[in-house]
């Protein structure tokens, strides 16, 4: 019995604990799920939580066939899909883009850097920013993406779930969901440099 | 010889291990004559450990008292089965 398995088994006797920890580990993906369905991040937060009154409610009849985790964002996904066809909201996916597109204009005509990026080594990211927790500071810009990007980045980075499943979930193709990936991460990697850039002005001539 | 875009264009599935062999040799070869690229690729990886840690530390959210009683409530009826 691996530790899903034991997990199951907990959740099924009543074990308050293994649901606390079930919760933790999801909840914040599942929001983010519902979210990039219905475009509406209000209703995204009822939907999680209806979600888990139908988990508590489907636990018994949940054997493990599928695995836990698939079938509590299946819920979540179906339904965040009826709340969005209820409410009238059939939400457009993002159009699939080239990988390289949001690198933008930091390259020459030839392919060689226009505008070359700042080294990091010297001075982390967590040390630069630990002032104001570099943490709170990722989570902004995380929050900033475009719905899509961010159940995608918390379901593949946060929950190591398979691009093809996560397809599955918001009905789109593996490789989108990879561009998707790519391009939330690259608006990341480029919002710290002009943070830290910025940052180190500062201390030059403040 | 790759081009320093080309090189930036492939900096995730290099960091993420998703390159064969022979792509991964062509940016070796590249980023060990290149500075600019050396950074970006370090600053890709070290953006991906911060994302990480960062949803991580999200993952610990609390149950409300309300879900709670919910899930009580169920096993509790049950217990009386
Ligand atoms: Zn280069």
């Amino acid at each position: 019995m691996d530790e899903t398995d034991q997990l199951i088994v907990r959740l099924k006797r009543g074990d308050e604990a293994a649901f606390a920890a079930i919760y933790g580990i999801h909840n914040d993906a599942m929001v983010r799920l519902a979210h990039a369905i219905t475009a509406n991040r209000a209703s995204a937060e009822e939907i999680a939580q209806d979600s888990w009154i139908s988990i508590i409610k489907g636990i018994d009849g949940f054997e493990g066939r599928a695995s836990l985790r698939n079938w509590i964002f299946r819920i979540t996904a179906n339904k965040a899909r009826s709340r969005a066809r209820r409410d009238g909201r059939s939400r457009p996916l993002n159009a699939a883009a080239h990988a390289g597109e949001s690198l933008g204009d930091r390259f020459t005509a030839d392919g060689s850097w226009a505008e070359p990026p700042a080294l990091w080594d010297e001075i982390t990211p967590e040390r630069i920013l630990a002032g104001r927790q570099a943490w709170q500071q990722v989570l902004a810009i995380i929050d900033d993406l475009p719905p899509m990007q961010q159940a995608i980045l918390s379901l593949i980075e946060g929950g190591r779930m398979p691009a093809a499943e996560i397809a599955a979930l918001l009905d789109t193709s593996a490789g989108n969901v990879r561009v998707q990936l790519h391009r939330a991460r690259e608006t990341i990697r480029d919002r710290i440099d002009r943070d830290l850039s910025h940052e180190r002005k500062m201390k030059k001539d403040p | 010889m790759l081009s320093c875009r080309e090189v930036c264009e492939q900096a995730q599935d290099f960091a993420d291990g998703r390159l064969g062999p022979l792509a991964r040799a062509r940016i070796r070869l590249h980023l060990l004559m290149c500075r600019n690229c050396t950074s970006f690729v370090d600053q890709t990886r070290q953006t991906g450990k911060l994302i990480r840690s960062t949803l991580s530390r999200q993952q610990g959210s609390k149950v409300s008292p309300e879900l709670m009683a919910a899930f009580r409530r169920k096993t509790g009826d049950d217990a009386t089965d």
